[in-house]
Parts: structure tokens; sequence; C-alpha cells
């Protein structure tokens, strides 16, 4: 039998070292569902929302928002869903704003290690098992923004501590369920975003060891963000050496010097690509050399405006990457 | 003051910004810079990659003080007046060494470093590696042996928890509040409940079916440990804030020219004027280089014009038809490539521009381009350094 599909699970975690690109990454993917016909919900915890103004729309807060066709948007801020979670335990109003105003309260979730994700886990589990009219799921696909590769384990490992910690009751139950949900291949994958750079590639590296090691979550793809173009085919090596060779010497006599400024760049620019390139290729090899998971590349981006035709053509690049 | 200047007169540096900007190698380059002009100094660093690390010959295990040996300049053809040191922080130990000076007995130490609460807090606490980093600064500085101490921070996702750490530190570990509930509560068992007013009482139940038991007594036993400690870790705190705020310490703010570093960095430096800091640089890296294409005039050159250039190089490069037909297309391909590069060039400009507005007149600025090869040794941190302190 075929592996599920990425775009075939319910649940789709992205982390990756910071600054790789993982929020672009969670809003193409969350693209790429719809496009396929699916309703995506992308979740992000950030103080800063990203999600939403990638898509250009206004910022959507923790209940969310429709930011772009029919894909829905949350900031699921940890201290927001400990909130919530103590709003629905407590049941009546005043009361719960009683505690959650209280300093007790907001040092008890500060000291508790792990209590916020573990309560945040907990949530988007009940996103995963939210139904529309009796029985079809809200969501076809659940994209998380987790937090980047160190914390993002810390965070995926809340679930085993609390199983580990506590023998009954309702936190067990609910790391039980919790475990399930995210060891289960069929319906869970960890996505690692990554640069084909050193430090990114070190640490998507030592992420998947440490996953493998002990958590045991599946790992769907690594997306490695950001890859440069070959800019000279393998065959005109040999007609772009005898160009720079004839520049070097006189070739150039004839242009203005203008003409001869800009040829200069074009040449210098043209080798720069290809270093970056060699470079790429070097971490790519690296990459895939140490780990056996399914890679998607994802071209460099030049215009590098941060707004839906990023997005687009991010996501058209992932769609072709894993030949939809 | 320029960074030349920096470098030679004050006696901390600390390189902040987000992760992935090139901190590291940055406050590398500048201590070596520090050395060659004559100082002993010692970089501080966090998470240096392997290569760089080995390249320096700095150990794997962290907290300990190693020379960089003059063999690793002399290969790189330099003989520095000064001395060079380098350090790999280990956030868990130093937190550990802190608990071991500051325990009353050896007892009371015992107890905390097997306490599962301060076992999770000291490794992954939000802001703990932060405050490590301070108080390593702290020490390091108070023992003297250095005239220079460049830091490298640890990335933060949100700036604030840098210069937040010792407060927020202090803070979490005076929690009187916390003392004041957590106390009563287990030396009372469970009954202990009703010795609260009705609200108290609510939120101790409700956190309990949130959390079972243990997880409270755990953290009742942690703060109840932490007892007398409060006030040596306090004071130490406000020390080290103190030293922050010092006219020997300069920050560095070290970015890349992308959207979203560049917003990040604007944060930070508000949060370093806001909190009174000495904020004395602004260092970009990565940033791509315009080749010089700026037209003298002001005025763009016309968007067609490297088309047409690629198709006149295919004129003055080729010996015959059938060459001059390739070589154009691979000068389209070139012109084509110098205008995505131009277009990241401007994209930079843009961005730096918006942070740079912000400074104050005679603020310490340079940009170090985007290097297509690694950097990870001392020949390549003196490619930096080319850019950081040339005039």
């Amino acid at each position: 039998m075929a592996k599920p599909g990425l775009f075939e699970k319910r649940l789709l975690f992205v982390s990756g070292k910071g600054g790789v690109g993982k929020s672009t990454v969670c809003a193409a993917l969350g693209l790429a569902a719809s496009r396929m016909g699916k309703r995506p919900l992308i979740v992000e915890m950030d103080e800063k929302e990203r999600i939403s103004r990638l898509f250009g729309s206004p910022e959507v807060g923790y209940d969310g928002a429709f930011v772009y066709q029919n894909i829905f948007v949350r900031n699921l801020l940890p201290m927001n869903v400990m909130d919530e979670f103590v709003e629905i335990q407590v049941g009546i109003k005043r009361i719960a704003r009683q505690i959650i105003g209280s300093p007790i309260y907001q040092y008890f979730v500060l000291a508790a290690p792990g209590l916020k994700e573990f309560v945040t886990l907990g949530k988007i589990m009940l996103l995963e098992e939210e139904k529309e009219r009796g029985s079809t799921p809200k969501y076809d696909i659940i994209i998380v923004d987790a937090p980047a590769t160190a914390h993002g384990v810390a965070f995926l490992r809340v679930p085993f501590a609390a199983a580990g910690a506590v023998k009954s009751g309702f936190v067990r139950r609910q790391a039980d369920r919790l475990i399930d949900l995210i060891t289960d291949p069929a319906r869970t994958a960890l996505n690692i975003v990554t640069l084909p750079e050193e430090m990114p590639v070190n640490e998507t590296v030592e992420m998947c060891r440490s996953v493998e090691d002990l958590l045991g979550i599946p790992i769907g793809c690594i997306i490695i963000n950001s890859v440069f173009p070959q800019v000279l085919k393998k065959r005109d090596t040999a007609v772009f050496d005898i160009m720079k060779q004839r520049a070097q010497a006189d070739g150039l006599q004839k242009l203005t010097r203008a003409e001869r400024k800009t040829a200069a760049a074009m040449f210098e620019c043209f080798e720069a690509a290809m270093r970056r390139r060699e470079l790429n290729e070097f971490y790519i090899s690296k990459l895939k050399r140490m780990l056996d998971y399914e890679f998607i590349k994802i071209p460099f981006v030049f215009s590098k405006s941060f707004d839906i035709t990023l997005i687009e053509q991010v996501s058209a690049n992932m769609m072709e990457a894993l030949g939809k | 003051m320029s960074f030349t200047e920096l470098v030679d007169t004050k006696e901390i540096i600390i390189c902040c910004g987000s992760g992935g900007v090139g901190k590291t190698t940055t406050s590398a380059a500048i201590a070596i810079h520090a050395a060659i002009r004559g100082r002993k100094v010692i970089v501080l660093t966090i998470d240096p990659a392997k290569r760089l690390a080995n390249s320096l010959g700095l150990p794997e295990l962290g907290n300990k003080e190693r020379r960089i040996a003059a063999d690793k300049f002399a290969e790189a053809g330099i003989s520095p007046q000064g001395e060079l040191y380098a350090m790999m922080l280990d956030t868990k130990r130093t937190f550990d060494d802190l608990i071991t000076k500051h325990a009353l007995n050896d007892e009371m130490r015992d107890r905390i470093l097997n306490n599962l609460l301060y076992k999770n807090i000291s490794d992954a606490f939000a802001g703990s590696q932060e405050y490590m980093a301070m108080e390593k600064l702290f020490e390091i500085y108070a023992e003297g042996k250095y005239d220079l101490i460049v830091l490298d921070t640890p990335p933060t996702k949100h700036a604030l928890d840098f210069l937040d750490a010792p407060k927020r530190m202090t803070d979490f570990l005076d929690g009187s509040v916390l003392k004041w509930f957590l106390k009563p509560y287990f030396s009372a068992g469970k009954l202990g409940i009703r010795m609260f007013q009705k609200g108290t009482a609510a939120i101790l139940r409700t956190l309990e079916r949130v959390t079972g038991i243990s997880a409270l007594k755990v953290a009742s036993d942690f703060f109840i440990s932490f007892e007398g400690m409060y006030d040596g870790f306090k004071e130490r705190a406000s020390a080290v804030y103190e030293l922050l705020r010092d006219n020997a310490t300069a920050f560095l703010l070290v970015t890349s020219p992308d959207d979203i570093t560049i917003e990040e960095a604007a944060f930070f430096y508000d949060k370093l004027i806001e909190y009174g800091m000495p904020f004395c640089g602004l260092i970009v890296n990565r940033v791509h280089a315009d080749y010089g294409l700026e037209p003298e005039d002001g005025r763009a050159a016309p968007d067609n014009s490297s088309e047409k250039l690629a198709l006149k190089l295919g004129d003055v490069l080729a010996k015959s038809a059938v060459e001059k037909k390739a070589i154009q297309v691979i000068a389209a391909e070139m012109a084509r490539n110098l205008r995505d590069f131009k277009c990241l060039a401007d994209v930079d400009a843009e961005n730096i521009r918006k942070l740079t507005s912000r400074l104050e007149a005679g603020t310490a600025f340079k940009t170090v381009p985007f290097f297509d090869t690694d950097i990870y040794d001392i020949d390549g941190l003196m490619q930096i350094n080319h850019h950081l302190f040339e005039t």
C-alpha cells in the first residue's frame, strides 16, 4: 500500500529553525490544500501574527477568521488557550474571569512546566475533532505553525511527559488521546522546513533524530526553502568559459564604458549565483545523505514581496514538487 | 563612535538580534579585531556552527575558556598584539553553578538540583538561556581578567526576552504570591484548601483538575527549596541589569535585510532605547550587492538595456554565427540573473533605509555583503572585518 500523501493527513505540524520561512510554508500548504478542494485551518501561536498578514488579511486573533477564500486561520496563543480552558472548566464566567485575573493563576501557569503547551495541543485535538452538521469534519486539514526546532521538540514532547508523570485521571486520558493522534501516521505528520545552509541543515538533522528517538511522531516532508536556481546548464559551461576568457582578454573593447560596467556585473553576479547554487547543492546532498524522508524543494523567490503573490508562487512550486 | 573606536574603548560588547542573522560570526569577527588592536578579549558564544568552533579550536563542552592559538592566526597571516579567548556557554551548567553558589548548604543545593521543576526550567524555561548568558557575562566581568568581553546572545524570537530576562527570572523566583499560597497549602495537605477564601479555593481546584496534584507538589517543593536564596538572586539580577546599562557596555544590533528580521530589529531597537540600554551601532549582514549599477544621475536605466547588451555580447564575443547564437542564449540568462540580483539589492536597500532612518546621526552602521561561501575560519572572519572596520 502506498504511503498516504501529505494532503491526505488531517494534521500537519510545521517546524524548523527560526528564519527559514516556516510561516510562508504554512500559508502555502494552506493555499495548496484549498486549491485541492479541501477546507484548511492554519494555526499559529505567535505574539505577532504572520499568517494573516501573508494573506493580506487583518489580524484574526484567537477566534480566527477566513483570510483568503476558504482558508481559516486562528492564532492560538497558549495563554489564551489556557484562559479559555479555565472558562470552560469553571463554567461560570464571573468566577472564571476572577481566576484568570488572579496573580496566583498567572504564576502557576508560568511555573507549571508544559501546562500551556499541553492545553494548546489539546485545543488542536479538539479542532481536529470538530464536526459540522453532525458528521462531516469542520476542517479537512489542520496546518500548525509549530515552535522552532528545539522548542518544537519540547512542545511535542509534552503529552509524552504528561503520560509518564500522571498515572490516571483527566490529564492521563487527555495525554493518551494526544499521543494516539500525533503518532498516527494516517492522520499526522511533522514537517520540517529548512534552508540549504549549514546551521538550518544541522538543526533539521538534530530535530529528526530527537523526534525519531524520543517521540515516534511520523515525519512527513523535509521542505527545503529558497533553493537557488541553476543558472547555467552543464552543457553550456564550455560556452560560458569561452565568453569569460574573451571578455577578460579584449572582447569587450568595442562596448561603451557604461556597457562594459554592466557586462562586468553580469559576469560577476552570474558566478555568484553559480557559487550559491553549488553551496545549496552541497547542503541538500548532506541532508539527503543523513535523512531518509521525502524532500520538497522550493525555489528561491526573487520578488521578496511578502504577500499573496509570494504564497501563490510557493504554493505552486510545492504542488509541482509533490507531483499534483 | 566607529566600530573600531567601540572595540578600542568599551569593556563589554553585546551583539543582539534575531536568529539566523549571523550574530555568532559577527561576534567572533569583532573579537578578532579587538585582539589585533591589542586587547585581551573573550568572545562568549551560545551555539556556533560546528565548523567555526572546530576551526577556532573550541571544545564541544561548554563553559571552558579557551585561548585561540597563535598558529590559527598565523594560518591567516596575522599576528595579533592582544589575546583572543572563546567560551561556549552551557545554560544548564551555568544555572547549576549559580544554585551551588547561592545555596545555603549542600542539602538545599541537592534538593533544588534534583527537583523535577528545576530540571525543566533550568533547561527550557523561557528566558533561562538569556538569563544565564547575562549571568556568565557578569561573572566574567567581575573576575576582571579581560579588557573586553564580546557576548553573542541567544537567538530569541521575541526581542523582549533578552532584556526582560533578569527581571523575569527574579519575578519568577521571588514569586511571593506563589510562595504564600503554596506553602500553607501543602504543609496543611489537601484539606488546606478550606483555609483559603472561596476564590482562591476555586483556583486551586481548577488547577488541580487540570494538572493533577503532582505538578503542584513539585512546584511547591521547588519554591520552598528556594527560600533564603531569593535575596541573593535578586541582588545579582539587579547588578546584571546595572552592568548592561553601564557606559562601558555597548549594544550592537545585528540583522539581515529581510522584511521580517528588519521589522524585528526595529522593534528591538525601540526596546533598547526604552530600557535605556547603551545602543551603539547597527550591523546588517547578508546584504546583496548592487554591483555599482546605481546610475550616477539618479535615473534608472531602461529595463531592456541588459537584454540589448546580451545581444551585443553575442556580437562582440563570438567568432562564428553558431557561437554567436549560443553566447546570446547564455548572455540573456546572465541579463535575467543580473535583474534578479538587482531586485534583491533594491529590496535590501529599501529595508535597510527603513531601519537606518530611525537611528541617531553618528551611530556606527555598516553593511556586510552576502557571502556565497561559508565563513568558518579566521580567514573568513577577516573578510567580515574588512567591511566592518575599514574606514
